[in-house]
């Protein structure tokens, strides 16, 4: 194993308990195309103690880092700057130090670096910050944010500096490093909403075989209409609560489902987890027929199973 | 005079006879033109020799005399000169040249299935399959074809490059059907209508190929063939006795019972206009087209007239463009293509859980053509794309979707206006017409669920050349392992929705969005966490512990750092803590450089080819190691730069240095095991901008032995 020695003196705990600093979130946004939307972080499922692994998404499930771009702001506060310079910091004292976020996303191959403000000697300043502005295309399942410090531009090393860094340029040591997900393995149910002069709800079998594709919005889907006066009865006021119109929606949608997948594969395959992928149309089928102990035997037990033990609770 | 001696395959039990040959094919549809072309211009294509260029494949038709050619053929002389009494007679030459001949054995007893070459596969055996991935065919039925559109008799005559020597050869076969009142071998006695011509193997029961030079050049005199020269290999299939009624006839049957005469296309009035068309309608992505990809590209001409892309039929030149639109496909979905109004689109087909490599089946390249774009106008005048395509004209005011297809060998395989590559594609008013062209993504392979057990992989192009008939004229999905994999069908089912969708009017394409809320309070009640979907919030398990894979199990050393380093200009100090492992107290400590890639040491980093040639950037002036276990037995070594060593205790180090500046840039440590040691390092930095990374690892196997 390794352990890397930087050959002049860079950010290490000591330093960064004198100098007293604090990250704040970073702040993300993407242009829709109309409008800036702004798209929130959230700890990971089970990891909810972990701040250096988050997730990205947006409240409203349109952004896809394919099509749009990732805009992000970070502020910075360093309240005693004065320790970064001199000959127990980490740059000469008329050098001057700058903030920059590296990024880097693995699975699209893709790095960078966006330059933020800069920290001078004696200048008071305590509040910094640094952005950037990734376009679509560039992202692909996560990317890494690292806050560091980098030599700006050189300064004249006193007596006693020539130790430290001075060709700028230099990384100076990281403040902190997050991986904010972009993807992963969450159950989303394909619901979506459209805006047309049709029915108030309407459901869409499009998979090609259920047995590998996944069970998503491009498979199968619950459209809803909001043009229509009933969508109120359907949509809550808070966004959140399953209203008792959007649940029978719901079942009447996982009906069709269901009878359209056993159509295709027999129910005693799909209960036996033969020959089909996990996260398909058929696991997802399958999941529901065990996990409400539905009767698929006939319509009307169906219908009245699902009702009997879907939304039991709430 | 060089008389060929006769083989007649007699009547055997199991054995093909030559009608139920000739009855193989199975398309009774294409006309007979058609699948000449298609099926010989791929015979020839599978044979092309490596490398870059073109495949050259020539069609001549001229005049023979029958009594030159009956002569060299024992045992049908008499009934020849009988049954086709005129002086002349027409024949055809398929040949080609860049293609590497009928090479392999002359003789196939005593060979396994695998040995044969070209040339008994070609002329011995029928329905035997290509081996070859990217081939044309899987049936090897085709090349009946060459027995229809004559009186059944072939002579095949090829040029061939094999152990450093060049060889030619010269064989002929004849397959008719046998119950015919006027079969050739009508009088040999007990036939099954096959028979073939050659020289005598020495037991006197079977033929082989003529190899002797002299007699092949009189028979290809005879018959106005030049002889392959020079450094030429190649092969050319010789059918005498030309049919007249290859060309599809046009009759129109009128409501009354009566029949009219229909329209005529003008390239339907000779054999060689209709070959010129037939090689543009099947062969437009890989003709004359420098752009292909695949191996060498076609260069094709008829009674020595070169086909030029610039007098194609405009539906072919589209196809092309189609093609090489899709090569060139860079992510923007639109295109243009000279003399073409209308963008040439290009969309990736991706199918989902089905291939191991990424999700792409293919492409597809189309555009909605006016009149215009396909020359239907003044001063062109040309037909409508039915005509140049299927050679008739549609009924009705509307017209579907014209869909082709290929894989590797850049044949069309068909092309449909009806069934699954159209239906849901909406007709288009009579001046317009969609045109597609689906590329398969030949390379990329199935995922293992799919392939049956003892293949090491199926491609795309292997499973799609499985979907092929014997006639090649269509793709229908089949069931390589368990689970059909439906590919052809989904292929379909998108290639339709993404024409369906450009074309669509703007005004119904409304795409719904996500309720992001709803769809995660839904997910709550109705699914589990995690298993159905892609949101962030759930990483797979284990993947965020790949980078602390590795795990302080005692088996290896450890190095960890005990206090911040001490810097002074050009040097710094390090303490650290070093823990040998459980296996081995012989370690190696050693620097490396960092770079973005990874770390280097300093051997390849003083190389000139690999590294950088230059001086390693650091190197270590000073080193103590020290152990530090309790009150068991003291350890210690310690080493300055220029003096070497000061002390040695129980432990012994041994500097390691660059190869070529020489500078200590480790050392190799003989300790114990499970011992904690203590140590201190002064290291010189010459380039400042370069980060060092320290390393400690059990010496090898191998280092150990000589230890």
């Amino acid at each position: 194993m390794g352990m890397i020695l930087t050959p002049y003196p860079v950010l290490r705990e000591d330093l960064l308990k004198k100098i007293g600093h604090q990250v704040f979130d970073y702040e993300f946004e993407f242009d829709d195309g109309t409008s800036t939307k702004k798209l929130s972080i959230g700890p990971l499922m089970g990891q909810e103690h972990v701040t250096s692994k988050l997730h990205l998404s947006d409240a409203e499930g349109i952004w896809n880092p394919d099509f749009h771009n990732l805009r992000f702001r970070r502020k910075i506060v360093i309240s005693n700057t004065h320790f970064l310079f001199g000959r127990d910091g980490i740059a000469p004292k008329n050098a001057t130090i700058g903030i920059a976020v590296k990024w880097m996303s693995k699975p699209s191959r893709q790095r960078g670096v966006f330059a933020g403000d800069s920290i001078s000697i004696g200048d008071g300043k305590t509040e910094f910050a640094v952005q950037g502005e990734l376009p679509p295309g560039t992202l692909r399942d996560h990317v890494v944010l690292s806050t560091v410090l980098y030599l700006k531009s050189r300064g004249k090393p006193d007596p006693g500096e020539s130790h430290l860094a001075n060709e700028p340029g230099m990384e100076l040591g990281s403040l902190d490093t997050i991986v904010f997900h972009l993807t992963g393995e969450g159950s989303f149910f394909p619901v979506l909403t459209t805006k047309d002069d049709g029915p108030l709800w309407r459901v869409e079998c499009l998979w090609d075989d259920p047995r590998s594709d996944p069970f998503d919005e491009y498979s199968f889907r619950i459209v809803l209409n909001e043009n229509h006066p009933d969508y109120r009865l359907v949509n809550s006021p808070d966004g959140r609560t399953i209203t008792p119109l959007l649940k029978e929606i719901c079942l009447s949608a996982v009906q069709i489902l269901i009878e359209n997948v056993i159509e295709q594969v027999p129910v005693e395959e799909i209960r036996g987890e033969k020959d089909y992928d996990r996260g398909s149309v058929c696991d997802a089928v399958r999941y529901f027929i065990d996990t409400f102990d539905l009767d698929t035997g006939k319509r009307e037990s169906l219908a009245f199973t699902l009702r009997d033990s879907v939304f039991r609770n709430r | 005079m060089m008389r060929m001696k006769i083989e007649v395959a007699r009547q055997e039990r199991m054995s093909e006879s030559g009608r139920s040959l000739l009855r193989l094919i199975q398309n009774e549809e294409m006309p007979l033109w058609d699948l000449l072309v298609r099926e010989s211009v791929q015979n020839s294509l599978d044979a092309a020799l490596d490398g870059e260029g073109f495949v050259r494949v020539d069609f001549l038709i001229r005049e023979f005399e029958r009594s030159r050619l009956s002569r060299h053929f024992e045992g049908i002389r008499e009934r020849l000169d009988e049954l086709y009494p005129l002086k002349t007679y027409r024949l055809l030459e398929i040949r080609d040249s860049n293609t590497c001949g009928l090479t392999g054995p002359i003789e196939d007893s005593n060979l396994r299935m695998s040995d044969y070459g070209n040339l008994i596969k070609l002329v011995y055996h029928i329905g035997k399959h290509q081996q070859k991935e990217g081939a044309g065919g899987s049936w090897g039925l085709g090349k009946t074809v060459y027995f229809r559109i004559g009186i059944g008799l072939v002579i095949y005559y090829s040029r061939i490059f094999e152990n450093g020597e060049y060889a030619s050869r010269l064989a002929a076969c004849l397959v008719e059907d046998e119950e015919k009142q006027d079969a050739l071998l009508g009088n040999t006695g007990n036939h099954r209508g096959i028979a073939w011509w050659g020289e005598s193997t020495a037991d006197g029961h079977r033929t082989i190929p003529l190899t002797e030079e002299g007699k092949i050049k009189e028979i290809l005199d005879d018959l106005g063939v030049k002889p392959f020269g020079g450094t030429e290999t190649g092969t050319s299939v010789i059918i005498p006795f030309l049919r007249d009624d290859l060309r599809p006839e046009y009759q129109e049957f009128l409501e009354n019972g009566s029949v009219a005469k229909a329209e005529v296309p003008w390239w339907n009035h000779t054999d060689h206009d209709y070959i010129k068309i037939a090689l543009q309608r099947w062969y437009a992505p890989r003709l004359m087209n420098g752009n292909y990809r695949h191996g060498r590209w076609l260069k094709a001409s008829v009674n020595g007239e070169l086909l030029e892309p610039e007098n194609f039929l405009p539906a072919f030149r589209i196809v092309q463009n189609l093609y090489n639109a899709i090569l060139a496909h860079d992510g923007n979905e639109e295109t243009r293509a000279e003399g073409l109004v209308s963008p040439l689109h290009v969309s990736t087909v991706n199918l989902r859980g089905v291939f191991a490599n990424g999700s792409v089946a293919g492409w597809i390249g189309y555009g909605r053509f006016t009149a215009e774009d396909l020359k239907m106008t003044p001063p062109h005048n040309n037909l409508s794309p039915w005509m140049q395509i299927f050679g008739r004209e549609l009924e009705g005011d509307t017209n579907p979707a014209i869909i082709c297809f290929t894989r590797k060998p850049g044949m069309i395989v068909n092309y449909e206006s009806v069934g699954k590559w159209v239906e849901g594609i909406s007709r288009t008013p009579k001046d317009q017409f969609i045109i597609g062209l689906f590329v398969a993504n030949s390379v990329n392979r199935l995922k293992d669920d799919f392939k049956r057990h003892g293949i090491r992989e199926l491609t795309l192009e292997e499973y799609i050349r499985g979907c092929e008939k014997a006639d090649h004229a269509s793709w229908q999905d089949w069931v390589p392992n368990k689970r059909n994999p439906l590919i052809i069908d989904k292929i379909q089912n998108q290639v339709s929705r993404i024409i369906e969708r450009q074309f669509r009017d703007e005004q119904t394409d409304v795409h719904p969005q996500r309720h992001a809320l709803l769809g995660k309070v839904l997910a709550d009640a109705l699914l589990p966490p995690e298993g159905f979907g892609n949101l962030g919030n759930v990483q797979p398990a284990g993947r965020d512990n790949r980078q602390q894979r590795i795990v302080l199990s005692g088996v290896n050393p450890v190095l960890q750092q005990i206090s911040s380093p001490v810097y002074t200009q050009g040097h710094v100090r390090l303490d650290f803590r070093l823990v040998s492992g459980k296996r081995s107290g012989i370690m190696n400590f050693k620097l490396r450089a960092v770079t973005e890639s990874g770390t280097i040491d300093s051997e390849t980093w003083e190389q000139a080819e690999s590294g950088t040639g230059l001086f390693f950037p650091c190197e270590i002036m000073f080193f103590k190691l020290e152990s530090s276990n309790g009150d068991e037995r003291h350890e210690e070594a310690v080493w300055i730069a220029n003096r070497g060593l000061l002390r040695q205790e129980g432990l012994r180090i041994e500097p390691i240095s660059a190869p070529l500046s020489g500078k200590t840039v480790g050392f190799r440590i003989i300790g114990n095991t499970k011992t904690i040691y203590k140590g201190s390092l002064l290291m010189h930095v010459t380039d400042p901008t370069i980060h060092v990374s320290l390393h400690v690892e059990s010496a090898t196997e191998e280092e150990l032995a000589w230890a």
